[in-house]
């Protein structure tokens, strides 16, 4: 204890004000989006590399965990303190933009800068960064980076893993490494760039992020499709790819959570179906025009009751709105949902919501799917209220999972692992890659200092 | 309704919000307060989950407490924003409540109990009225500095309640009545904007009942925590507004409409149906005039070429949900060219706005700075609190830009074709 406590008095003598210690600031440093609590011993705001180095040596020295930490909006827990504590090493102070190389289309962040403005910054030079989280308005890059977040283009333009080409970490020794070239290749040894995404924080801090970006697609087609049956619906998904279109967007939603927002809606749901499929893709108009036409087609011809496209603006903000009703109005059925992001082969989804509506039957409890059907990522979520339902709902989780594991799926496609999934890492990874990983870890990071407690299932 | 009962029920109502509260992090986009510090501690959630020690745990407030707590300017943009409909400007104000009874301030208290009542608030301000240059004198560089402030209101020449002096201001042909309820700013501090709100309603038909005793509407109480006063002055103003009778109450200051239309039924409501009921009475002005196709002919009469920019008041766009109400009739003018800035907070906050002027003037500046390189004739908005604030960075930054409420506006275009 003695030894924390002079470790903590060094990292104040360092950061000054920008270290705070109290109460209050502990306590708000304590949760993410998952409710979980824990709280550090102290927040620090570095405001560049140099100052994590400093950090990072003290650290290590006195054995101090640190946990990164950028907009605290995680699903996972990743960022929230175990019982062991720690300093949270927020990277708020750390939000510059470095450089937006325009003919190289490459752009250099610091981890803080939150990724809708730097959507934002991008797109008015007329480039394009596409990972694009739900949380983007407030998420940062850094935390992105970290949990390799995904995003509703995920279809078409995939992950963060895809963007990012060059990293620049701080590890637990205090050194600096840059990952890879800024070069849109370079195959010179092994993914050391690729391992850190994802990493959520447990191999070192990434204090500088290089990701490559897209010329900005001139125009967006939407269309929303409704069908009978859940099977029906995914059927059309896979066949509209199979048909050359290759949407950015490819949303599902199941026959609960259209029955919740059609009321909301100004666009006339119609009566008598279970399932709803959006679809977005982007690029130039004649293009954009060309792929709706063929969406719909498919769409049609596989059993859709209705399916309508638009290039208007207006139009498909309309239909984008069904899609972000979903969760408030998922809050006044239930106040509380275990969110599950889970992910299969887009072909295993029918049996997956089949089998998860059994779980959900047995259990006695609601349960409402939608999500990212292209990417066969599909949020299931089971609703509860009380103390007793939670129970239940808990134990249909670990069914789920179960199920999932089944279908050869992964327990987790974009949340991350963090604290909340730890138990089920154990329980359904295999063992020899949860060793690989603790040794990965250990070269890294040999006295666990980063983010303790997370990822990786000890005892 | 004792302290104690009102504590029990906002414990409740926070307890239930605290409880939907998904700590999600989406509060924080529109924050004024987090685009300048950019910390968590800023965050609305932030407020949630202290809250929520405070009357869960053995955790007894401290300075810091209150530090993160008055840290608001009430944009209610985090309730805009939050997806679970959490009330957090409710729970803030039970944390700046909880601070005051533990503060225990004597002042605060005593000050409320002046503006309960705006008879004897408008005899102890003419009494100071004549000396107000003494301690306002704007060229003395060492009050500059002790104010800090550019601009401070002046206490008018002649109030609007010197201005009319009838209880009801009759239209010549009457298609209907309504009730105008000032505040404590229109009738004491800008009484153009109260003059031209009658005069404009009385020219189109509508006659006004210009209530001359009523109490400050309790925005500033409940900005200070002091959730009793607030309470008292909401009372006593559902107690007059009710008995002068059943017509449209209207206002033209976006906070007090908030606070009778939306704060004060939340908060006391449940005791009080009559706070209830009047706030169900309410209306801006704007969205009255909207609401009357009479004011469309506004449309064919001449006006100047007017260049004008709307700022969209937190209190009249979040707390009464009006914005293009007030658009689409600022659009009646002829030759106005209106651009509308960005639905942001503009720092003012009242208490905020004097606990933490540096952060309340910073904020503003973000907002002026984004209109300054193309100013434009006249800044609109429909709160005298955004046009405190903006008046006084205007003239900090020594920008030519008129700020006024959109009333004013209408009727300085339309007044010489009436006649």
């Amino acid at each position: 204890m003695d030894k924390i406590e002079t470790g903590l008095r060094k990292i104040k003598s360092l950061f000054g004000k920008r270290a705070l210690h109290s109460l209050e600031d502990l306590m708000v440093y304590s949760y993410d989006a998952t409710k979980m609590k824990g709280a550090p011993h102290m927040v620090v705001y570095p405001e560049n590399e140099e100052e994590v180095r400093e950090l990072v040596k003290i650290a290590s020295e006195y054995e101090i965990p640190l946990i990164p930490r950028g907009a605290g909006s995680g699903f996972a827990g990743g960022v929230v303190p175990t019982d062991e504590g720690g300093v949270i090493l927020s990277a708020e102070s750390m939000r510059r933009i470095k450089d937006i190389d325009e003919r190289n289309m490459i752009a250099i962040v610091e981890p803080g800068v939150i990724t809708g403005d730097f959507h934002k910054t991008v797109e008015s030079m007329n480039l394009f960064y596409p990972p694009d989280p739900a949380s983007l308005e407030f998420s940062t890059i850094g935390g992105n980076v970290s949990t390799n977040a995904g995003g509703l283009r995920a279809v078409k333009y995939g992950v963060t893993r895809d963007y990012v080409l060059s990293l620049r970490v701080v590890l637990a020794n205090g050194s600096v490494i840059r990952t890879r070239a800024m070069t849109v290749k370079d195959v010179a040894g092994y993914d050391i760039t690729g391992l850190f995404v994802g990493a959520e924080g447990t191999l070192g801090f990434v204090s500088e992020v290089t990701v490559k970006l897209l010329p900005k697609p001139e125009r967006k087609g939407t269309l929303l499709a409704f069908f009978r049956t859940s099977i029906d619906a995914i059927n059309a998904g896979i066949e509209v790819i199979r048909n050359g279109v290759l949407p950015a967007t490819m949303e599902f939603m199941d026959k609960t959570v259209i029955d919740l927002v059609r009321f909301g809606s100004t666009l006339s749901v119609p009566e008598g179906i279970s399932a709803a499929l959006l679809l977005e893709d982007d690029g130039f108009e004649e293009s954009v025009l060309r792929s709706l036409k063929v969406m719909k087609e498919v769409c049609l011809k596989n059993g859709a009751i209705e399916a309508e496209g638009t290039i208007e603006k207006e139009k498909a903000n309309e239909m984008w709105k069904i899609r972000r009703a979903i969760s408030p109005a998922l809050a006044k059925l239930a106040p509380f949902r275990f969110n599950q992001d889970v992910v299969v082969l887009r072909t295993k989804i029918p049996e997956l919501l089949k089998k998860a509506e059994a779980i959900a039957n047995l259990k006695n409890l609601k349960i409402a799917n939608f999500g990212h059907m292209g990417d066969g990522n599909i949020h299931v979520n089971f609703l509860y209220r009380t103390k007793e339902e939670e129970k239940r709902a808990k134990e249909a989780v670990g069914e789920l999972l179960k199920v999932v594991v089944e279908l050869k799926g992964s327990i987790t496609g974009e949340h991350g692992v963090g604290r909340a999934k730890l138990q089920f890492i154990k329980e359904f990874m295999p063992k020899e890659l949860i060793e690989l990983m603790k040794g990965i870890k250990k070269i890294f990071d040999p006295k666990n200092i980063f983010n303790p407690g997370k990822l990786i299932p000890y005892d | 309704m004792t302290k104690f009962e009102l504590f029990e029920y906002l414990k409740d109502y926070a307890t239930y919000n605290a409880i939907i509260c998904a700590k999600c992090g989406q509060c924080r986009v529109l924050c004024p307060i987090y685009e300048s510090t950019g910390k968590e501690f800023s965050t609305a959630r932030a407020k949630v989950s202290l809250i929520e020690m405070a009357i869960f745990t053995n955790y007894i407030p401290g300075e810091r407490f209150y530090e993160i707590m008055s840290q608001c300017t009430t944009c209610m943009g985090c309730r805009e924003k939050c997806t679970n409909d959490v009330r957090m400007d409710l729970i803030i104000a039970l944390g700046r409540f909880i601070w005051s009874e533990r503060r225990g301030s004597t002042s605060l208290p005593l000050f409320f109990e002046v503006l309960k009542n705006s008879r004897r608030l408008g005899f102890l301000l003419k009494i100071l009225r004549p000396f107000q240059n003494l301690f306002l004198n704007h060229n003395s560089p060492r009050l500059k500095k002790l104010f800090k402030r550019t601009y401070i209101p002046r206490i008018e020449k002649k109030f609007l309640r010197e201005e009319f002096n009838e209880i009801i201001v009759k239209a010549e042909k009457e298609r209907g009545r309504v009730i105008f309820f000032p505040g404590c700013f229109l009738d004491f501090f800008f009484p153009e904007i109260g003059t031209s709100v009658i005069k404009l309603l009385t020219s189109f038909g509508i006659s006004v009942v210009l209530p001359k005793n009523w109490s400050c509407c309790g925005i500033p109480a409940i900005g200070f925590g002091e959730l009793m006063s607030a309470y008292r002055m909401a009372a006593i103003n559902a107690e007059i507004l009710e008995r002068i009778g059943g017509d449209l109450i209207i206002t033209a200051c976006g906070s007090c409409g908030a606070t009778l239309k939306d704060h004060a039924p939340l908060l006391f409501g449940w005791k009080d149906k009559k706070i209830e009921e009047t706030g169900k009475r309410v209306k801006d002005i704007m969205e009255f005039i909207y609401s009357d196709d009479e004011f469309k002919k506004i449309r064919d009469m001449n006006s100047n070429h007017i260049r004008a920019f709307y700022h969209p008041s937190c209190h009249l766009k979040r707390g009464m949900g009006v914005h293009k109400e007030a658009v689409e009739v600022l659009k009646y003018l002829k030759n106005i060219e209106l651009k509308e800035m960005e639905e942001k907070c503009c720092g003012f906050g009242g208490s905020f706005n004097i606990r933490w002027y540096d952060f309340s003037v910073e904020i503003g500046e973000r907002r002026i700075n984004a209109i300054k390189d193309d100013p434009p004739d006249y800044l609109l908005t429909g709160s005298p609190g955004c046009m405190m604030q903006f008046r006084d960075i205007i003239s900090r930054e020594k920008i030519k830009i008129e700020v006024t409420h959109p009333v004013v506006l209408m009727w300085r275009e339309i007044e010489k074709e009436l006649r």
